[in-house]
Parts: C-alpha cells; sequence; structure tokens
C-alpha cells in the first residue's frame, strides 16, 4: 500500500525536532540548518519511495541520520581503520601498559592512571559541568576514534551497525571505544584535578 | 578441546590492556565464559580496572540520559523566518516534480 505525504506541513511538524536532533549530533547549527535542509530536498526526491511502513517522522530521522553519517564519514581523510588501529597499537598500548616485565604483560602504568575523585557513580557529579568537560575532551581526540565514539555514544548506533560502516572487526570495535575511553579518562583526569 | 584454557587465567592477573577491552566488551554486548571468568578474576585483584570500569560506565549513564532528553523534548527550534523559507524550498520542489 502507497501512502501520500502531505509536503505542505513538513517543516512545521518535524522542523524542529529534526533540527534539535541534528544541532545536537553535529555540534553546529549552521551544518545542521544545511544537512535538514537537504533531508527534506532528498525526501522530496524519493517520495516514491516511502512505503508506509513506518510514521512519516522515522522516516525523516531515517534520511537526516544517513547524511549525519554520510558528513562523518567524508569530512575526515578517509585512512581506512584497520590500517589506522596498526599503525598506532605499540606507541599508544606502550604509553598506558608495560609489554616488558617478564611475566606481567600487559600490566598497567601506574602513572597514566591518576586517580579521579567523585567519579565513582555519575550522581555525585555536576552533569552539565561534566558535559563541558567532556565535550572539550572529545574534541581533542583523533579523528578516527571520535568518529566511532560520536556514533556509538551520541547517535547511540550499535555495534553491528558501526562495524560494517568502517569495516572493521568486532575487536576493533572494542579496542577503538577502549583507546577512546583510555584517552578521555587522561583528559579528565587533568582538568578534574584542577 | 579443553573447556578452560589455564594459561590464559595466568596471564590475565596482570594484562590490564586485556581486562579493559573485556570491561568495554562487557558493558555492551556478552562475554563468553572464559571471559567473563577472566575478567573477574583481574578484577578481583586490580583497583586500577575497578576504577576504569566505574569510569566507562559513568561515561555511558551520562550519554544514554543525553540520548533519552534530545528524544523527548526538542532542545533547539528554528526561527520562524527559516522555517517559512525552508518551507517554500520543500513546496517549489514538490510542485517542480509534480510538473
Amino acid at each position: 500500500m502507497k501512502r501520500t505525504l502531505n509536503t505542505r506541513k513538513w517543516v512545521e511538524n518535524y522542523g524542529d525536532h529534526l533540527f534539535s536532533l541534528a544541532r545536537y549530533k553535529l555540534n553546529d547549527t549552521e551544518l545542521a540548518k544545511d544537512l535538514i535542509q537537504d533531508t527534506f530536498l532528498s525526501a522530496i526526491k524519493a517520495v516514491d519511495t516511502f512505503r508506509g511502513d513506518c510514521s512519516e517522522k522515522t522516516w525523516l530521522v531515517r534520511i537526516l541520520n544517513n547524511k549525519i553519517i554520510d558528513h562523518y564519514r567524508t569530512g575526515k581523510k578517509e585512512i581506512p581503520m584497520s590500517e589506522y588501529l596498526d599503525n598506532t597499537e605499540k606507541s599508544f598500548s606502550d604509553h598506558y601498559f608495560d609489554f616488558n616485565t617478564p611475566g606481567e604483560y600487559g600490566h598497567h602504568k601506574i602513572a597514566a592512571f591518576p586517580a579521579i575523585s567523585n567519579f565513582e557513580s555519575d550522581v555525585s557529579i555536576n552533569q552539565s559541568e561534566l558535559k563541558k568537560v567532556l565535550d572539550g575532551c572529545i574534541g581533542k581526540l583523533p579523528a578516527s576514534l571520535s568518529q566511532v565514539f560520536l556514533l556509538k555514544y551520541v547517535s547511540g548506533e550499535n555495534a553491528d551497525f558501526i562495524c560494517k560502516k568502517f569495516n572493521i572487526t568486532s575487536s576493533n570495535y572494542w579496542v577503538i571505544l577502549h583507546r577512546a575511553k583510555l584517552l578521555l579518562r587522561s583528559c579528565i583526569a587533568k582538568i578534574w584535578s584542577l | 578441546m579443553k573447556l578452560i584454557n589455564f594459561t590464559a587465567f595466568k596471564k590475565i592477573l596482570y594484562d590490564c590492556q586485556k581486562a579493559q577491552r573485556l570491561t568495554i566488551k562487557k558493558q555492551e554486548s556478552r562475554l563468553t565464559l572464559s571471559e567473563y571468568l577472566q575478567h573477574r578474576i583481574h578484577l578481583h585483584y586490580c583497583d586500577v580496572c575497578r576504577k576504569f570500569q566505574q569510569f566507562s560506565a559513568v561515561i555511558n549513564q551520562v550519554f544514554a540520559r543525553e540520548r533519552k532528553e534530545m528524544q523527548e523534548r526538542p532542545t533547539n527550534t528554528l526561527s520562524s523566518e527559516e522555517k517559512i523559507q525552508l518551507q517554500r524550498q520543500v513546496d517549489e520542489l514538490t510542485e517542480d516534480l509534480k510538473n
């Protein structure tokens, strides 16, 4: 069954929702406006493919999400993710873990794990302050890591989806998230202790 | 096939890198039985990795809450001029495609 779409009310009905979603995921107001404009225009061209198996809103959100993902992918220089991981594996691991002491392979280097006080549960932390610190730290992550981190934590995509997008194995995926969190931890520890 | 690999258990006592990768995996997906036990043992002895696990959980919670709030209410809005202009573009293209 094919449904007709009433495009006359689109901006009024969905404009704010799509915009705030895009604004949140991209953290860039102008870019968010461009992408929702793109979304509406692509949607009109693709109206014939709307089968009515989901709501108009869901369909538009899906189109917007694809635009956002495309943006993240094309915005960065394209080093294949697995190559990036291989090239940086040793220097990264050596910073946080000790692979030279016999019998203690992989043990943490204590200096790389400074204590962060008040970080045991999120209730005890001032949310908006934490978010500000976090945003700053995410901005400092290497592009390869932050792409994956943002897709998972901001867009809420699942592991399968992300692995397919970047053509990586699931163990690569765990390594990427681990690295991102290690770097965030170091960054937060530095700022939090000031 | 051996059900449990004992060398793995000896190694895991020190291997924080592996234990933390398992923490990441555990918080999002499922560990195998062997992974689960290795992880448990390591964290039992290792304070640094317990702290890392807490840190990681806090990050997960912060973003989960943010996503939920985003779903519930739009926090940013377009101005009415922007809306009118955007709707005009939509209408024009719709007309173009009809003809």
